[in-house]
C-alpha cells in the first residue's frame, strides 16, 4: 500500500477482528468467574460490549475446558438440559496472570500513543 | 424440527467421533434457545422458512464442525514460509528438468511437432502438480506431528547465501575478456583472421558440412549481436533494458541455431587422402559422434546460461 492511501473499511474490520480475537479469551474467562451456560454467557458478553459469534464461542469453551481452565456439567434448567461452565482453580490463576499482562499491554499502548 | 435434526446430523458426521454426542447435545440446546427467543418475540412458533434462516445464520455444518477440530489449518503460519520456499525451489527444478528434457527431445525429434508439444504440456502439468501435492503432504504431516519443524527454527546467519548471488553483475574484467573473445570469434568467422586449427593431415582432411554455409549469415548475426551485448555490459552496464533484450534475443536465437545445426545431422566430412576408405568411414563415425555429443553439451550449457541471464534481468528490472 502506498503512503497516504485511505484505509479501506474491510481492512479496518480485519484488523479489528484480529485485535479482538485475543481479548475474547480473557473476556470469556472473566465472565465465567460466575457459573453460566452458553446462552447466558453470550448475553452477558454482549451486554458488556463484547458480542461473540456462537460458532466461535462454543468451540472456544471446549478448548478452554480441554486446557483445564474451565470445568462443565450438564444440569436441567427451564425444562432442558444445559451445560454450565465455570473457572477451575487453574483458570482463576491464569485469568489473574492474563489480566496483569492485559493491563501492562494497555499501559504500554497508552504510553506509546501519547494518551497518558 | 426435522430441519434441526438433519442439520445436527450433518454437523455430527464431521465431528471428532469421541466428542460428537456431547457437542451435538450442546448445539441442539443452543439452537432451541435461539428459536425460543425468536418465537417469544413473534408470539408464535417458527415456520419452516424461519427455521431455515436460523440454521443458515448459524453456519454451514462443515464450518460449524470444523471449528471443533484441533487442527484448524493444513499448514500453519509458522512453517508456511518454508513450505512456500521449498515449493518454489523444487517446483522450479522439476519444471526446468521437464523443459530441458523436452528441448533435447525436440532437437532429435523427426516428424510433426504437435504430439511433442502435447506430451510436453502433459508432462509439465503432472510433474508440477505431483511435486506440489507431495510437498504439501510432507508439510501437512510436519504441521500435524511436528518433529522436523525444529530444524527450521535452528539456523545460523553464517549459513545464509552470499549477498545477491543470483543477480550478481559480471565484473569489468570478465566483461572485457568476453568482448575480446567475441571480437576474435567474429573476425575468424568472417574470414578476416586465420587461427591454426588442424583440419588436415597426410592421410585425410576435414571439410565442413553444407549446414555451416547455409547458416553462415545467421551465425554471423548472432556473434555480432552477442558482441554488442557484451560491449554494453562492459561500457554501459546501466542500459539494463537494451542489455536484457539483446541477451534474451541472442539466447533464443542461439538455441534455435543449435537445434537447426543438430537437426542437419551431418556436420563434418572426412575426406581420405592416403587413408583406406574403411578407416576413413570409421573416423567419420567417430567425428560425427564427438560432434553430436559436443552440440548437445553446448545446447545444455547455453540453455542454463540463458535462464541465468533471464533471471538476472528480471531481478534487475524489479529493483
Amino acid at each position: 500500500m502506498k503512503h497516504g492511501m485511505p484505509v479501506e473499511d474491510d481492512l479496518f474490520e480485519k484488523l479489528r477482528v484480529e485485535l479482538r480475537r485475543g481479548s475474547l479469551v480473557l473476556a470469556v474467562l472473566g465472565a465465567l468467574r460466575v457459573e453460566r451456560y452458553g446462552y447466558t454467557l453470550r448475553t452477558s458478553l454482549e451486554a458488556a460490549g463484547l458480542p461473540i459469534d456462537e460458532g466461535a464461542l462454543y468451540p472456544l469453551l471446549r478448548r478452554l475446558e480441554a486446557q483445564g481452565l474451565l470445568s462443565s456439567e450438564w444440569r436441567e434448567e427451564a425444562r432442558r438440559n444445559k451445560r454450565f461452565y465455570r473457572l477451575t482453580d487453574d483458570g482463576v490463576r491464569v485469568l489473574g496472570e492474563l489480566l496483569g499482562e492485559w493491563n501492562a499491554i494497555s499501559e504500554s499502548i497508552l504510553r506509546l500513543t501519547g494518551d497518558k | 424440527m426435522d430441519l434441526l435434526e438433519r442439520y445436527l446430523n450433518a454437523v455430527r458426521r464431521n465431528l471428532p467421533a469421541r466428542d460428537a454426542d456431547d457437542i451435538v447435545a450442546e448445539l441442539r440446546d443452543v439452537l432451541l434457545e435461539r428459536a425460543e427467543a425468536q418465537e417469544e418475540a413473534r408470539g408464535r412458533p417458527l415456520g419452516e422458512d424461519e427455521w431455515e434462516k436460523l440454521l443458515v445464520d448459524f453456519g454451514h455444518p462443515l464450518v460449524v464442525a470444523a471449528r471443533y477440530r484441533r487442527n484448524q489449518w493444513l499448514i500453519g503460519p509458522e512453517i508456511y514460509p518454508f513450505y512456500l520456499y521449498f515449493l518454489k525451489l523444487i517446483g522450479g527444478i522439476v519444471a526446468f528438468g521437464v523443459t530441458a528434457a523436452a528441448v533435447v527431445q525436440a532437437a532429435i525429434h523427426e516428424g510433426q511437432p504437435g504430439p511433442l508439444i502435447v506430451g510436453y504440456m502433459g508432462s509439465l502439468w503432472w510433474s508440477v502438480a505431483g511435486t506440489i501435492g507431495s510437498i504439501t503432504i510432507v508439510f501437512a504431516l510436519i504441521e500435524r506431528y511436528g518433529g522436523v519443524d525444529k530444524h527450521f527454527r535452528t539456523w545460523r546467519p553464517a549459513q545464509l547465501p552470499e549477498i545477491d548471488l543470483p543477480g550478481k553483475e559480471p565484473g569489468r574484467w570478465e566483461s572485457g575478456i568476453e568482448v575480446a573473445l567475441g571480437l576474435a570469434l567474429l573476425l575468424w568467422w568472417a574470414g578476416a583472421v586465420h587461427f591454426p586449427i588442424p583440419m588436415q593431415s597426410d592421410q585425410f582432411r576435414l571439410e565442413g558440412a553444407p549446414i555451416w554455409m547455409a547458416l553462415y549469415w545467421p551465425i554471423l548475426a548472432l556473434i555480432a549481436a552477442r558482441l554488442i551485448h557484451n560491449l554494453i555490459q562492459w561500457l554501459r552496464p546501466e542500459w539494463r533494458w537494451l542489455r536484457g533484450l539483446l541477451g534474451i534475443a541472442t539466447a533464443v536465437g542461439g538455441l534455435i541455431l543449435i537445434v537447426l545445426i543438430y537437426r542437419a545431422g551431418h556436420w563434418m566430412t572426412v575426406v581420405p587422402i592416403t587413408m583406406p576408405a574403411d578407416q576413413a568411414a570409421e573416423l567419420q563415425k567417430s567425428v560425427q559422434l564427438g560432434l553430436r555429443i559436443g552440440i548437445i553439451a553446448v545446447a545444455a550449457v547455453w540453455a542454463c546460461q540463458s535462464l541465468a541471464e533471464l533471471w538476472r534481468w528480471v531481478r534487475a528490472m524489479q529493483r
